[in-house]
């Protein structure tokens, strides 16, 4: 009898420890800062998610995975950086925290996860995302630059506007829905890009591939001059170019082609070196 | 007895004493005099150099054979070297003297040029290795990366290093090809900025 007492005792006590030791936790910061404050978020596993507070507070809410990982958060005037601080036995799976930040609008951000996903919306300071695997979105989002440093993760930038691009993927597709600025560079080596929009009124747009094939696809009122080339792949415009008065190389079918379309306002480069380029109109 | 005379025969009259008319010239004639003062004094000197610092024959092989590259003398039908010719019948000592002086200078230059062949001889396989070896370099950095990142990781980073390195083979053949392509010279940057990115992705998560 003593012993199955001592027994159950014991495995009560082993059941309490396993919870414990798996129970997720919850944990919240909060830090007022003034215009233009920084943020940073490096969390080795798990999601970040960026949206906009109201004021000028930065509210961080963090779900710990489990007691393998603890958050390190500090604030130096307007700079706030937390990063998830593995602890021996971590591992992918117990060391995710789950982030979700509320900053200033104009707040400069910085988000770092290798499996993500990363999310930013409707802001307009300067935003940082990096990832390995991670899926990378950003919407909503103007007067920024936006940089996005991805291995394999598909990167995803929704209505971007007057915005200063700059996309790195090595695998990952990478995807461009009414992105416009003065500058949108996107250079990746395995993964496709896309480009759906019209290009804006002005910007300098270059989308590089290795291998990735590279497809546009543009309203038929966009204004913009074109110059797609592939070094062993195929091009192909479906889109009604006109042609340049002044190429500085000489188009070989099937290979490369260059034209402007309206009153060509942005600058277009589409290159590859063995991937595919095609120019559709929508 | 004119100059010209006396001095044909001064070889003969170096180590020893001038006898009759020669004898007479030297008395005579203080340019003469002069020039035989000289030589004897050379010819002491340079036993004495010839003496301390005696060449061993391999400097004289090293002397020859640098000679012979810089095309100076042609290899020697005989046996003996170009430097050390085979004795004449008047061997005469203000030659030798000459010659010891020669040696002397030649013996620095060795010398100088020994101390230097290390440097050199580094600098040579130090750029035999890079040029050899440089994928093999940077092949190795990737494994260092790679080592330093946790196994869940590591698998993700060395797909991603070989696309890149592929990209960079790709863009260097490319302009290899092409060496006046922009494009290509385009290519090649960007995917050194790509592996670049892949290096400082990787150094962030071995922190």
């Amino acid at each position: 009898m003593v012993t199955r007492q001592r027994v159950g005792k014991v495995t009560v006590i082993l059941v309490t420890c396993v919870v414990v030791a798996t129970a997720s936790e919850r944990k919240e910061f909060k830090y007022t800062v003034g215009p233009g404050a920084s943020v940073t978020i490096n969390n080795q596993f798990g999601p970040v998610s960026v949206k906009p507070s109201n004021g000028n507070q930065v509210i961080v809410t963090a779900i710990l995975q489990s007691n393998k990982v603890e958050i390190d958060d500090s604030k130096i005037g307007d700079r706030v950086e937390l990063k998830s601080h593995l602890l021996p036995g971590a591992s992918p799976d117990n060391a995710r925290v789950e982030y979700e930040v509320l900053v200033p609008a104009d707040a400069s951000v910085s988000i770092h996860s290798t499996n993500g996903p990363l999310r930013a919306e409707q802001l307009h300071g300067d935003l940082t995302l990096e990832g390995d695997t991670a899926t990378m979105e950003v919407h909503d989002v103007s007067d920024s630059h936006v940089h996005v440093n991805s291995l394999t993760g598909p990167v995803t930038l929704t209505n971007i506007h007057n915005g200063h691009v700059e996309i790195s993927s090595v695998s990952g597709e990478v995807v461009l829905n009414s992105v416009s600025g003065p500058l949108v560079a996107v250079t990746s080596t395995r993964g496709k890009i896309q480009y759906v929009g019209d290009f804006g009124t002005g910007g300098e747009y270059k989308l590089t591939s290795h291998t990735g094939d590279i497809e546009a696809i543009i309203p038929a009122d966009a204004s913009f001059d074109v110059i797609a080339k592939s070094m062993r792949g195929d091009v192909q415009n479906d889109f009604p170019l006109q042609p340049k008065h002044h190429l500085t190389f000489v188009p070989e079918k099937g290979r490369s082609f260059g034209g402007t379309a309206g009153k060509a306002a942005s600058s277009v480069l589409l290159r590859t070196l063995s991937g595919k380029i095609r120019l559709k109109k929508r | 007895m004119t100059c010209t005379d006396f001095q044909n025969k001064l070889p003969d009259m170096i180590d020893g004493e001038a006898a009759g008319e020669h004898a007479a010239h030297l008395k005579a004639c203080a340019l003469c005099s002069d020039l035989v003062a000289d030589l004897r004094a050379i010819s002491t000197g340079a036993k004495v150099l010839c003496a301390a610092d005696e060449p061993s024959p391999r400097v004289w092989a090293n002397i020859q054979r640098a000679l012979e590259a810089e095309g100076l003398v042609r290899t020697p039908r005989q046996a003996g070297g170009v430097l050390v010719p085979p004795r004449r019948r008047w061997a005469p000592a203000w030659l030798v003297a000459i010659a010891a002086l020669v040696v002397v200078g030649f013996g620095l230059l060795i010398q100088q040029n020994r101390s230097a062949q290390p440097m050199q001889g580094a600098k040579e396989a130090a750029a035999t290795t890079r040029g050899a070896t440089e994928p093999a370099t940077s092949a190795d950095d990737d494994q260092q990366i790679l080592a330093q990142l946790s196994p869940a990781m590591r698998t993700t980073y060395e797909n991603n290093l070989k696309d890149v390195n592929a990209f960079i083979r790709d863009a260097n053949d490319s302009l290899a090809r092409n060496p006046n392509n922009d494009e290509a010279r385009h290519f090649l940057m960007d995917a050194y900025q790509q592996k670049a990115m892949v290096y400082e992705l990787a150094m962030d998560r071995t922190q």
